[in-house]
């Protein structure tokens, strides 16, 4: 019994020491935000790393996964015949939900992880201590650019990201049920609303700077080298994956 | 100049440093020598500031840095040098990008006039012309040369040297020690050499400090330490079983 209350006391010391470093590192993100000392080089480097690097994964998900969701409603649209109202069904699911969602777990998964690791490497190798004493702190230098372009890649993406899974969900929608591709346009541009679009486009930003401070701060406080990276990864992608879906709800209910 | 006094730090319940005391005069050289495992690194980030005491005080040039911010320790920084055991260069740039990064983020000098440093600082560690190559590129011995080249780019005041031989053969090793010396005695640097070659230190030193197991056991001068039978029988190697 003792050992049990010990396991569980345990583990709530340590996820509140996980939440304390994560919300102190925020804070000093912030802070920092207020007087960026900002790299061009390194910065443009984080831009093209992380936005467009990411492009080709995010169209080819993004593409798919809007054909899959015609195919899923294709059976439903023959039985009701609901044809008309096929794109702005799509329009809302994909501006809402679907895009931002999508793009935002490929990004955890491919730009996040990537980036912890990176700074975890640069951690256990000396290379942050190394900054430090060359006078450059390591906050503006390494993190701020990271944090300040998955922000705007990440929403930048998101709207390349909703135009490919249209794309695909228009023509897998006339090659499955032959809806035609002007009465889905015609649907999606007449009950969409630029609302839709803007709350897709909030909760974007807002995944990218989640998974910015995430994949920062489990990379900048790796400790025990190769295993530690290994650790830190895995823990960023967690932490971010359920970030995601917690600002998700956040924002939904707030701008509901 | 550096100065520890009664310098205790503790990594949860082990102690790794313990009452340790000495000082480094402006210009000298001090050689510190212990096993794996004694407290060396830990000395030098201390000065450095990238870690913190548990009890005791530092002075680094006449400024307590025991408890300096973040901000105020960059400009002590500044004037710091070092070399790191496992190298420590960035990977993403060049060796040119390496070695003139402080002066281009400091932005104390003109492009042109970085280029100009980098070129003469390379020469010196005799690897001219390899501005264009990644540090992935290199051997082990080449870029303790390309890190000694960063470390002393902005010429630094004083110079910490965290085993800048490990793992070199002995020619490189001899090479890195004269490279050190000629360092040194262009910027009147004040010096800390963590070193397991106790024949150079014995030579280039003009102090000797011996820890072991984060106690300071010996401090004093290079002749003091040939007296010393403890301190002999490390660095002769004579001491081991």
């Amino acid at each position: 019994m003792t050992r049990f209350f010990a396991r569980v006391g345990g583990g709530v010391l340590w996820i509140s020491e996980v939440v304390g470093e994560l919300a102190l590192f925020t804070w000093a993100v912030f802070t920092a935000m207020l007087r960026p000392q900002l790299d061009g080089r390194e910065m443009w480097r984080n831009l093209h790393r992380v936005g467009v690097r990411s492009l080709p994964i995010v169209m080819v998900t993004a593409l798919f996964a809007g054909g899959i969701a015609a195919v899923q409603v294709s059976t439903y649209v023959l039985k009701f015949r609901a044809y008309e109202v096929v794109g702005w069904g799509f329009g809302f699911v994909v501006f809402r939900e679907m895009g931002p969602l999508l793009v935002g777990l490929m990004f955890s998964g491919r730009v996040g992880a990537h980036n912890t690791a990176e700074l975890g490497t640069m951690k256990v190798t000396e290379q942050i201590d190394a900054l430090r004493i060359l006078a450059i702190d390591p906050l503006h230098y390494l993190v701020l650019p990271r944090v300040i372009a998955m922000v705007v890649m990440m929403t930048l993406l998101n709207v390349i990201g909703n135009v490919c899974a249209l794309a695909g969900g228009m023509l897998t929608a006339y090659a499955m049920v032959g809806v035609d591709p002007w009465v889905f346009w015609n649907s999606f541009t007449e009950y969409v609303l630029l609302s839709d679009f803007w709350n897709g486009m909030v909760k974007a930003a807002a995944f990218g700077l989640a998974i910015g401070i995430y994949s920062c701060a489990f990379g900048m406080t790796v400790r025990g080298g190769a295993a530690g990276v290994g650790r830190a990864v895995n823990a960023s992608v967690v932490a971010a994956a359920t970030g995601i879906f917690v600002f998700d709800y956040l924002i939904t209910a707030v701008l509901q | 100049m550096i100065r520890l006094e009664n310098v205790t730090l503790r990594f949860g319940d082990v102690t790794v440093l313990d009452d340790v005391s000495f000082s480094v005069e402006a210009g000298e050289t001090l050689g510190l020598v212990g096993a794996g495992g004694a407290g060396k690194s830990v000395v030098m980030k201390l000065i450095c500031g990238l870690l913190r005491p548990d009890a005791g005080r530092i002075f680094v040039e006449s400024h307590e840095i025991t408890a300096m911010t973040e901000t105020a320790l960059m400009e002590i920084r500044g004037r710091i040098g070092m070399i790191f055991q496992n190298y420590a260069l960035f990977d993403d740039l060049t060796v040119g990008e390496n070695i003139g990064f402080p002066l281009a983020q400091l932005r104390v000098a003109t492009d042109a006039e970085i280029a100009q440093r980098t070129a003469r600082r390379l020469a010196q560690v005799h690897l001219p012309g390899i501005e264009g190559q990644y540090p992935r590129e290199l051997s082990g011995g080449m870029k303790k040369r390309v890190c000694l080249a960063r470390a002393t780019i902005h010429d630094p005041g004083i110079m910490l040297c965290d085993d800048p031989t490990a793992g070199l053969d002995p020619v490189t090793t001899h090479r890195i020690f004269r490279l050190l010396e000629q360092l040194r005695e262009e910027n009147s640097a004040t010096a800390l050499i963590a070193s397991h070659e106790t024949v150079f230190l014995r030579k280039f030193c003009d102090t000797i400090a011996y820890l072991e197991e984060g106690r300071l056991v010996f401090w004093g001068t290079v002749a003091e330490a040939e007296q010393s039978a403890q301190v002999m029988a490390f660095m002769t190697g004579e001491g081991t079983a």
